[in-house]
């Protein structure tokens, strides 16, 4: 049965990193190539083992395509194009391709550099597998090769993000990556359109959750913000310039102008020029509001908003506001674990004074979000990676009733195997479409369909359905008409001519709805078959009956010749 | 300094939130803000930190059982708990919209009642194996009630659950058995608005029209104590205050709220004469008697809430209530759902269907309205709490 197999990589429950392997249609794909970011060992890295035992995997894959510049959905790619090696293409949107190897090469840094850990990736392993990337637009059918296709989906969730669709003949999939179902202050809701596609595959590792709102956790961060501005601090926010950085900035600027506060908000990050950039660059991944203003104001360039100066950080009493997630090994990371002292390199240990907040703002689909996209796209069938199947089958089981249709989900290292039934499309000759219609009947209907006969010619990857005439002249074959012949002997004192006419006499009597004729040359038509009467002269008695008939299956079952 | 203009792109609450915070008055002390998938009118304990609700639109209906923000039991660590999402432990599917949910102290069973069918159903909520809320079994009903029949658990330790939708009806049943342990004798087809075990023995049954009933499982006889001044047309809802599941009557006191905002507080001595009336200052519509709700906090001394009016939930300190004085003011109104984006773009405003106290958060309270809203808030008292 023709199938598409799904193998989430990866061991045991954990959910740290995404890397899934699609088989469709005879081909392989890769989703996403992401590190595991709990490890420090080779465990970080997804087990392409499972693909193959050694050796490289550009003959296994016919391509490999990265949602998003999260370190957890393409962290893994330098180690898996350069170290383990594939040469094929690597497909991900333009704002992703431009920021991927910032995100690596800053990753690379701490981990090398700064832990000095030596199974990883260097330099110029990022350069050369981003080489191989080939960037894709929203909405913008891609031939892989002449039988894969795939198309990226605006996904939300951080600039760049995409779902994607992987079409093969008329078997296709859905990947989400990691998707958001409602607008944020700078990017829009993830949209796709009814492609009903024969499998979705959607991250599940929020859908229990039923978010708080977002005002609120805006109204809190805010709050937290202020009131340490009305006691005289200062608010300092490290965090990665291309993730909720932008939302943050959007969501304090609008509350300065409001409540028309002068105290200024330092920014620190090494990429706040190239963020702007990156934001103008690719304006058209924001949302709606964002690019209206932009012709008045760049909404990256704040005027609350600067560059911060190191000499800042002695200062008592500051809150420090980290959303989202701080790399292992980082100061920021150590810091929200509750450590109080540092350990610096070259000096000595310095005292946390700060007041320290965690905060998560990042923009994910719960449950309510995961239905409303199944609504949108209309899947034959779900598949949910990244959960627990025993804290999972409750929306498994609203996933099945609300829309009919199956829901897996597999644990990681598990393939699971969904069955298809992908439509084959057949030309159909002219001629032999006017003969059906000629041969009158109602019309073709998709609810009632209606026998019909004809020659199935599969030449050069395509199928037709012709006449047998025009079938046999393409192959240059010559037509035989088959004939079937029977004698029956019966003893009949009669002339030839007078058993022929008792024949035809007791067939119209007894075949009433069958067309029967009595033909002057000697012969007796049942429909197509042909009766005559001959005998020998040496016994003038003994009449032979000959039947003749040609292969028509339905007409001749049905007479009843005794 | 001047105030600046407010612009209200961001929306009510935020613009709500913020005139607060200037004028230098903290009403909340937390506010969470939930948009369930359907709105629920029943909030019910099922541990410390889990509460229960279940869907009552739609024929259909889905029973959640979810685990409470863990942000709001950091304690000190509050800063450093991220976790301000409510998660869906274990859910079921029910046939029917659900009236009436209640949860068995002391096992993982839930008893509903809903307003097709004649029977409660028996759940089992499960355990870590598993996160789907079964059906184990069902009670048969004499009659079905459009609003449901009304169920309370029994405080016995053999669980049971006590039951009707009229007077003459109510029943104690066992549940593991289904066994008949004690019926109401008393003649009334009064329809049942709510009714309550006190301790293991003794219930209260408020009827719609607020008449009291008191009974004793002991005992096959039952008071019953008409009000006084009865008005037709008005729906009665009661709550009752007790200081610990088994107390004894002396400890405890009724409330009973009319749809037009009358309130009698009884003691569970005198049921007859109501130690105090008062006229609460809300406004009276009678297609909203369904979701009338009167609760006791179970924490701070002799304060009530009211919600089930309109789309606030006000709360009220008794202990200067008098019957003659004038209608009381509440020392805190949540009008959370009133402003919600919801509200503004739908016809109706949002009701109240119910609202619960934190079992032992002094002043958190949870409320639910008809646009699926869901808030978690701790309010500030703003005479106490300076």
């Amino acid at each position: 049965m023709p199938d598409i197999k799904v193998t989430p990589l990866g061991a045991g429950q954990d959910v740290g990193r995404s890397c899934i392997l699609v088989s469709i249609g005879g081909k392989n794909i890769m989703l996403d190539c992401g590190m595991h970011m709990g490890y420090n060992d080779d465990r970080r890295f997804p087990d392409f083992s499972y693909i193959t035992q050694n050796g490289r995997l550009t003959e296994f894959l016919d391509c490999v395509i990265i949602s998003h510049f999260h370190l957890d959905h393409c962290g893994a790619l330098p180690y898996m194009s350069e170290m383990v090696g594939y040469d094929g293409p690597i497909y991900m949107t333009h704002p992703t391709k431009a920021i991927c190897p910032i995100l690596l090469e800053d990753f690379r840094k701490i981990t090398v550099d700064k832990k000095g850990e030596t199974n990883f990736f260097t330099s110029q392993m990022i350069k050369d597998c981003m080489k191989k990337v080939v960037p894709l637009n929203l909405h913008q059918t891609v031939q892989v090769d002449e039988e894969l296709e795939i198309k990226a989906y605006y996904a939300g969730h951080v600039l760049g993000a995409a779902m994607v669709q992987i079409k093969v003949g008329s078997e296709s999939v859905v990947y989400t990556g990691d998707y958001n179902m409602t607008p944020d202050r700078h990017l829009g809701a993830a949209w796709i359109d009814k492609c009903r596609p024969d499998l979705l595959i959607s991250e599940s590792t929020y859908a229990t959750t039923i978010r708080d709102s977002k005002r609120c956790r805006e109204r809190d961060f805010l709050k937290k913000v202020h009131e340490t501005v009305e006691r005289g601090g200062k608010v300092l926010i490290p965090v990665f310039a291309l993730g909720r950085a932008q939302e943050l900035c959007i969501l304090l600027e609008t509350f300065w102008e409001r409540m028309n506060l002068k105290a200024p908000i330092y920014f620190s990050t090494g990429l706040t020029e190239k963020a702007n950039h990156y934001y103008k660059l690719f304006i058209t991944w924001t949302n709606q509001k964002i690019r209206k203003t932009f012709v008045q104001r760049n909404m990256f360039e704040f005027k609350h908003i600067k560059a911060f100066d190191r000499s800042y950080a002695d200062n008592p009493g500051p809150m420090v506001i980290m959303p989202g997630y701080c790399v292992q090994g980082t100061v920021g990371h150590k810091i929200l674990n509750g450590q109080k002292k540092l350990e610096m390199e070259g000096r000595a240990t310095l005292d946390v004074k700060l007041q320290v907040e965690y905060m998560s703002f990042s923009a994910h689909a719960d449950a309510k979000g995961i239905m409303q996209l199944i609504r949108m796209a209309e899947p034959r069938n779900m598949l949910l990676v990244h959960g627990e199947a025993k804290k999972m089958e409750f929306l498994k089981d609203k996933i099945e009733q609300e829309f009919s249709i199956s829901c897996y989900m597999p644990a990681n290292g598990e393939t699971t195997s969904i069955v298809t039934n992908p439509s084959v499309p057949v030309d159909i000759s002219l001629n032999l479409l006017k003969r059906e219609m000629a041969l009158g009947g109602p019309l073709p209907d998709a609810k009632r369909p209606r026998t019909m006969h004809g020659t199935l010619i599969m030449k050069d990857n395509s199928l037709r359905l012709v006449s047998p005439e025009q079938a046999l002249k393409e192959l240059g074959l010559s037509e035989h008409q088959l004939r079937f012949t029977c004698r029956v002997q019966l003893h009949d004192p009669h002339s030839d001519n007078d058993t022929l006419g008792r024949i035809y006499t007791h067939l119209k009597s007894v075949l009433k709805t069958y067309s029967i004729q009595h033909v002057p040359d000697g012969t007796v038509i049942v429909e197509s078959i042909v009766i005559k009467v001959t005998s020998s002269a040496e016994e003038p008695n003994l009449k032979v009956i000959l039947l003749s008939w040609s292969y028509q299956v339905n007409k001749c079952d049905e007479l009843n010749l005794n | 300094e001047a105030i600046p203009q407010t612009r209200r792109a961001d929306g009510p609450i935020t613009h709500w939130q913020c005139s607060q915070r200037r004028n230098r008055q903290i009403r909340y002390k937390d506010l969470h803000v939930f948009q369930l998938e359907h709105p629920t009118k029943v909030i019910e304990w099922t541990g410390d930190k889990n509460i229960c609700v279940a869907g009552y639109t739609g024929s259909r209906s889905e029973i959640l059982e979810l685990l409470l923000p863990l942000k709001l039991y950091a304690g000190e660590n509050q800063g450093l708990c991220a976790e301000r999402d409510f998660k869906v432990q274990h859910g079921g599917f029910s046939e029917e919209p659900i009236e009436s949910l209640i949860h068995i102290s002391g096992t993982r069973c839930v008893v509903t009642s809903g307003s097709s069918s004649s029977t409660l159903q028996i759940w089992d909520i499960g355990g870590d194996d598993s996160d789907v809320i079964k059906r184990t079994g069902v009670i048969n009903l004499k009659s079905t009630s459009v609003k449901g029949c009304k169920i309370a658990p029994g405080l016995t330790d053999e669980p049971a659950v006590l039951h009707g939708s009229c007077i003459s009806e109510v029943q104690l049943t066992e549940i593991a058995t289904g066994r008949v342990l004690y019926t109401v004798a008393k003649e009334s087809s009064d329809s049942v608005s709510g009714l309550q075990f006190v301790n293991a023995c003794v219930f209260l049954i408020c009827a719609s029209d607020g008449t009291l009933f008191m009974g004793d499982t002991r005992d096959p006889s039952t008071c019953h104590y008409p009000l006084e001044d009865s008005k037709s047309g008005l729906h009665w809802a009661f709550g009752l205050r007790s200081d610990s599941s088994q107390s004894e009557p002396s400890g405890c006191t009724v409330a009973r709220l009319s749809s037009s905002g009358h309130m009698l507080l009884s003691d569970l001595r005198n049921l007859q004469s109501p130690f105090c009336q008062t006229q609460l200052n809300v406004q009276h519509d009678a297609s909203k008697n369904d979701f009338l709700n009167v609760s006791w906090a179970p924490v701070l001394d002799r304060c009530l809430s009211v919600s089930g009016f309109d789309g606030t939930v006000h709360i009220y300190n008794t202990i200067n209530w008098s019957t003659e004085g004038q209608s009381p003011q509440p020392v805190f109104s949540h009008r959370g759902h009133e402003m919600s984006d919801e509200a503004k773009y739908s016809g109706s405003p949002p009701v109240v269907t119910t609202h619960s106290w934190h079992q032992s958060r002094p002043k958190t309270i949870l409320s639910v309205a008809t646009d699926g809203s869901l808030h978690v808030w701790d309010w500030v008292d703003k005479i106490t709490d300076r």
